[in-house]
């Protein structure tokens, strides 16, 4: 698991980056620069990433392939033009993100958060992504087409040209969600969950 | 300290198993104990030193009994007793390096317990991503969301909550986007 210990900056409540005792957004230029390419190395060449945490940051082209990323906090982080391929993700937090562009093919993503984060031009292709949470999300242009999303969540989002098709939508929860312009086309959406029991009996 | 998640078919619960430096392991809910598990113990030469209960009315508990013929542990939960086995009443208890909070409930989740271990917050059946769990009225539904926004209070937006099914999700995420609880404050005139 990444370090529970809070950043040494007053007040701050954000998780520290290793191996610095402040989070990302308080490090220095300096520290900063070395926390950013210390975790390209890391993803570009380590097999696993693991406990790794990064609050804020930015990656451009960033190309990750046949990884295990685990346990891994990368909130509030901008990921423009990235690719996830053939990577697993496990227990890892990208909640409050900005994908630009960026294309997760044929990955395994489980009990990860994406939650609050948006999503343009976004594709998750060929990919298992089951109890994932998708809370709060906005996406355009992006798709989820031939995914697992067993159990994830979609509540209170805004998807917009986005599609999930021929994906396996069981138990998936689009309570409370702004869908327009959303195909689900050989999909199930019939066992997905769209409005919350208490307004079904309301 | 180190979470496992792991996904239980049966319920389908979620079942966790928790670890300090010094390999010294919790697991909340034990609710099926197949070989993932067993791999992640054994491999990682886990020492299970206790069982935490959310509720123990429910299938969290079914792997009680095959997980007590292979290791020795305490549990600790609402009740005395838990399918069948002994167990202790969950106070504020250290294991290893795992600082252990209890918050209880009242009304219809009277037997359950909310479990923080750090930064981490074990819901169980209380909270879901995104929503509350299932009461028998408005008012048990009220007293729920008025438990639950009493326990969050002070606590931290990072703070990463682990419920008992479904996704993961964190504190943050669930103050701005959980449907139950942003509907509860909601007031029509």
């Amino acid at each position: 698991m990444f370090s529970f210990k809070k950043c040494s900056h007053p007040s701050c409540t954000t998780y520290v980056s290793k191996p610095f005792d402040v989070c990302f957004h308080h490090a220095s230029e300096e520290e900063k620069k070395i926390i950013l390419s210390s975790l390209v190395y890391k993803l570009t060449n380590n097999p696993i990433v693991r406990d790794e945490t990064i609050v804020g940051g930015a990656f451009k082209g960033l190309k990750v392939k046949s990884k295990d990323i685990k346990a891994s906090n990368f909130a509030f982080t901008v990921f423009e033009n990235c690719e996830f391929e053939s990577t697993t993700i496990l227990n890892c937090y990208f909640d409050f993100c900005i994908f630009i562009d960026c294309t997760f093919n044929n990955d395994n993503i489980r009990y990860s958060v994406f939650s609050g984060s948006t999503m343009t031009d976004t594709k998750f292709l060929d990919s298992n992504i089951i109890h994932s949470n998708f809370m709060g999300i906005s996406t355009k242009r992006s798709s989820f087409n031939q995914c697992d999303l067993y159990y994830s969540n979609f509540s209170m989002s805004k998807l917009v040209s986005t599609s999930f098709e021929d994906s396996n939508l069981k138990r998936v929860d689009y309570t409370a969600s702004l869908l327009k312009d959303v195909s689900f086309k050989y999909s199930n959406p019939e066992e997905a969950i769209f409005m919350n029991e208490e307004d079904k009996n309301s | 300290m180190r979470i496992y998640p792991h996904f239980n078919a049966e319920g389908p619960v979620n079942s966790y198993l928790v670890c300090d430096d010094d390999k010294n392991a919790i697991m909340i809910d034990p609710a099926e104990i197949d070989h993932e598990l067993i791999d992640i113990i054994e491999t990682e030469k886990l020492n299970l030193k206790a069982c935490l209960i959310t509720n123990p009315y429910s299938t969290h508990v079914l792997g009680l009994p095959i997980l007590d013929k292979i290791y020795t542990f305490d549990i600790y939960s609402a009740k005395n007793i838990v399918a069948g086995f002994k167990s202790l009443k969950a106070t504020k208890l250290t294991i290893g390096g795992l600082e252990i909070e209890p918050y209880y409930f009242n009304g219809d989740y009277e037997n359950c317990i909310i479990y923080r271990i750090g930064n981490a917050i074990f819901t169980g059946d209380v909270l879901y991503a995104g929503k509350i769990g299932e009461t028998t009225n408005k008012f048990e539904r009220n007293l729920l969301i008025d438990n639950i926004k009493r326990i969050f209070k002070n606590l931290d937006d990072n703070c990463l909550i682990y419920p008992g099914s479904g996704s993961v999700t964190k504190l943050r995420t669930e103050r701005i986007s959980n449907y139950d609880l942003l509907k509860s404050e909601v007031v029509l005139y």
